[in-house]
C-alpha cells in the first residue's frame, strides 16, 4: 500500500514534467547562459587549477540546476494546496510520509534528467571530461540523493507556506545563498577562510565536489565525505518534511 | 448499523462553538441533506465525519467505526466532493482517476474496469482521454463524483455539489446524484444551502441553524408543519400589520422587510386583511401566496430567511477553520 502510493505520486510528477515540454526548455534558459557566458566570458581571465574556467562551471551549474529544480518543483505543494488537489492526497487513506516520499523521488528524477540535459548541453558546447565515461552512472545516483534532500527542504517550506509569494523571499534568502555559497561558481580555495567554514555547511558544497570530482578528477573533499554529507543532508530534509506534513490542515 | 451515527457531536473554535451537540442517524443507503445557511455549521460537521477536523466533543461514527479512533478505516470506507475543486486540471479524466484508484488500494485487476464503469455512470466516457482544464464546471463536478465513488465507498459526503453551477447544469446533476444513489446503493449525506435541491433529492433533511439542528424530517413532512397556505404582505407599516388579529391565521411571523402569514385559506382571508389593515391605515403594497416551501419552513423555525445570511457567520468558521487548521492525527 505504501509502495504503491509513493510511486503514484511519483509518477505524478514525472508525468506533469514530461508534457510540459515548455517548461523543460525555459528552465534550460538559464544555466545554458551561466554556461555559455559566463563560462566562457571568464574562461581567460579566470585561471583555475588543472582545468580552465569552463570546464569547472559544469558541475557548479549542474548542481544549480539540481537545486532550483528540486526546491521550486517541490513548492509546487503551495499552488496544489491554492487549487484544491492537496486535499485528494490528504483525505487519501495513505500516510503523510508516502506524499512526501513519492514528491521527493518524482521530483528528483525529474531534477536529475534535467542535470543530465545541461550536462548533454555542456558537452554540445565543447566540455571534455578527464575522466572515465564510466563516471557518468556514478553521476546519476549522487545527482539524484542530493536532489531528495533539496526536494525535502522544498516540501518542508511547502508545508508551512500560504501564498506562492513567499517564493520570491525563498529565492533571495535561501536558494541564491545556498548556490553561491556551495562553490559552484569559484574555487573553494580561493575563498577566504572566514567564508570556508560556512562552505562546508551548505550542502549543495558537496554534490559541486562531488560532480568535479566524478567529471574532472578535482576536488577539495573526498568523494565518499560527499556521498556521506549528501546522504545525512537528505536523511534529515525528509525527516523534517515527514514531521511538517503530518501537520498540514 | 447506521451509515452515519452521530451523539452530541460538537466542535468549537476558541469559544465560538461551531456545531452544537449534533445528534444524527443516517441510514445506509439513505440520501440525507444538511441544510442551512452559509456558517450554519454543515461543512464543519461534513469535515469531521470525513476525518479531516478533529471532533471536540461527542461522537460520531462512519459505518460503525469511531472517527477519531479509526481515522484510516474511516476514510477508506467513505467519499468525498468537495465545495471546492480538487481535481488536477493538467491530467486527463483518466488519470486522474487512476491516481485515485492507486491511493485508495484498489486492486490493479479491477482499476480500469472501475474506472470505465463511473465514467460511464456520469456520461464521461468520451472525454476521459481529454485534459481536465477543457471541461465545463459541470463536467468537472460529475468527474469528482465519479471519483468519489471509485473505490466503492458506502458513504458519500457532497459538500454542496451544486454551487456555483448554472440552473440547468444543477438539475442534471440532481438527476446524476439521484441515479448513483440508487445504482451504488450508497449513502449520501449532502449540504447545501439550496431550498429546491434538499427538497427535490433528499429523502430526510436536518435543518441546522447556529450549529444547532432545528427540525429532521422528510421534505414532505417538514413542509406539513406549515398548515395551509403562506402569504408574504409588504406594507408601510410592518409592525402593526404583523399584530392584527384575524381568524383564519395559525401563526404570524415579521420578517425583515414582510410580514408571514400561515393561513388556512387566503381566498377568504385576504379581503379581510385588507379591510382591517386600511382601517388602521396601513398601506398594503404587495401580497405573495404560495404553498408552503422549504424556505418558508426555515423561516417559521428560525424567523429569518436562509438568504439573508448573518453577513460574517460564513466567513468566521472558515477565517478560524483555517486558523486553527484541521488538525487530524
Amino acid at each position: 500500500m505504501g509502495f504503491l502510493a509513493i510511486t503514484t505520486i511519483a509518477w505524478r510528477e514525472i508525468l506533469l514534467y514530461l508534457r510540459n515540454k515548455g517548461r523543460i526548455l525555459a528552465t534550460l534558459g538559464a544555466p545554458f547562459f551561466y554556461l555559455v557566458i559566463l563560462g566562457f566570458g571568464l574562461d581567460a581571465i579566470l585561471p583555475i587549477q588543472g582545468t580552465n574556467y569552463f570546464s569547472f562551471l559544469v558541475a557548479g551549474i549542474m548542481s544549480m540546476v539540481i537545486l532550483f529544480h528540486s526546491m521550486f518543483s517541490s513548492l509546487s505543494v503551495v499552488t496544489e494546496r491554492q487549487f484544491g488537489f492537496l486535499k485528494e492526497m490528504l483525505v487519501a487513506p495513505i500516510r503523510r510520509t508516502d506524499i512526501v516520499l513519492g514528491k521527493a523521488i518524482g521530483n528528483s528524477l525529474t531534477a536529475t534528467a534535467q542535470a543530465v540535459l545541461v550536462l548533454g548541453i555542456a558537452f554540445l558546447v565543447g566540455f571534455q571530461m578527464t575522466q572515465s565515461f564510466l563516471n557518468l552512472l556514478w553521476m546519476l545516483p549522487l545527482l539524484f540523493l542530493a536532489a531528495i534532500g533539496f526536494s525535502g527542504m522544498g516540501l518542508a517550506f511547502a508545508s508551512r507556506i500560504k501564498d506562492p509569494q513567499t517564493f520570491q523571499f525563498l529565492f533571495n534568502f535561501l536558494v541564491l545563498p545556498l548556490f553561491l555559497l556551495s562553490g559552484a561558481v569559484f574555487p573553494l580555495e580561493s575563498a577566504p577562510s572566514w567564508l570556508q567554514g560556512i562552505v562546508f555547511l551548505d550542502p549543495l558544497t558537496y554534490l559541486v565536489e562531488g560532480l568535479r570530482a566524478l567529471l574532472l578528477g578535482l576536488s577539495q573533499i573526498p568523494f565518499w565525505i560527499s556521498i556521506l554529507g549528501i546522504i545525512v543532508f537528505d536523511a534529515i530534509m525528509i525527516l523534517i518534511a515527514a514531521l511538517l506534513f503530518r501537520k498540514i490542515e | 448499523m447506521f451509515a452515519i451515527e452521530t451523539q452530541k457531536l460538537t466542535k468549537r473554535f476558541g469559544s465560538f462553538t461551531a456545531v452544537n451537540q449534533i445528534d444524527l442517524k443516517v441510514q445506509e443507503g439513505e440520501l440525507f441533506g444538511l441544510l442551512g445557511p452559509n456558517g450554519a455549521g454543515k461543512t464543519t460537521t461534513l469535515s469531521m465525519l470525513a476525518t479531516m477536523l478533529s471532533v471536540s466533543k461527542g461522537k460520531a461514527f462512519v459505518n460503525g467505526l469511531d472517527v477519531s479512533q479509526e481515522p484510516d478505516a474511516v476514510r477508506k470506507s467513505i467519499g468525498i466532493v468537495f465545495q471546492d475543486p480538487s481535481l488536477d486540471f493538467d491530467l486527463t479524466a483518466k488519470e486522474n482517476l487512476e491516481f485515485h484508484a492507486k491511493l485508495y488500494g484498489l486492486p490493479a485487476s479491477l482499476r480500469s474496469k472501475r474506472i470505465l464503469e463511473v465514467l460511464k455512470l456520469v456520461e464521461l466516457e468520451d472525454r476521459a482521454k481529454d485534459l481536465v482544464k477543457t471541461f465545463s464546471g459541470g463536467m468537472k463536478r460529475r468527474l469528482e463524483i465519479a471519483r468519489g465513488l471509485l473505490h466503492h465507498p458506502t458513504v458519500l459526503f457532497l459538500d454542496e455539489p451544486t454551487l456555483g453551477l448554472d440552473p440547468q447544469t444543477r438539475r442534471r446533476l440532481w438527476k446524476h446524484i439521484q441515479k448513483l444513489n440508487k445504482k451504488e446503493n450508497i449513502a449520501m449525506i449532502l449540504t447545501t444551502h439550496y431550498m429546491e435541491e434538499a427538497d427535490f433529492l433528499c429523502d430526510r433533511i436536518a435543518i441546522i441553524d447556529g450549529g444547532n439542528i432545528i427540525a429532521l424530517d422528510s421534505p414532505t413532512n417538514l413542509k406539513k408543519q406549515l398548515k395551509g397556505e403562506t402569504i408574504l404582505v409588504q406594507s408601510n407599516n410592518n409592525t402593526q400589520l404583523a399584530q392584527l388579529k384575524l381568524s383564519g391565521i395559525f401563526t404570524v411571523k415579521a420578517l425583515k422587510d414582510a410580514v408571514q402569514f400561515s393561513v388556512k385559506d387566503s381566498n377568504h382571508l385576504l379581503p379581510q386583511l385588507f379591510q382591517s389593515a386600511s382601517k388602521q391605515n396601513i398601506q398594503i403594497e404587495s401580497v405573495s401566496i404560495h404553498q408552503p416551501s422549504l424556505e418558508d419552513v426555515f423561516v417559521h423555525l428560525t424567523g429569518h430567511s436562509i438568504r439573508e445570511e448573518v453577513a460574517s457567520a460564513g466567513e468566521q468558521v472558515k477565517a478560524k477553520m483555517k486558523y486553527q487548521g484541521y488538525v487530524r492525527r
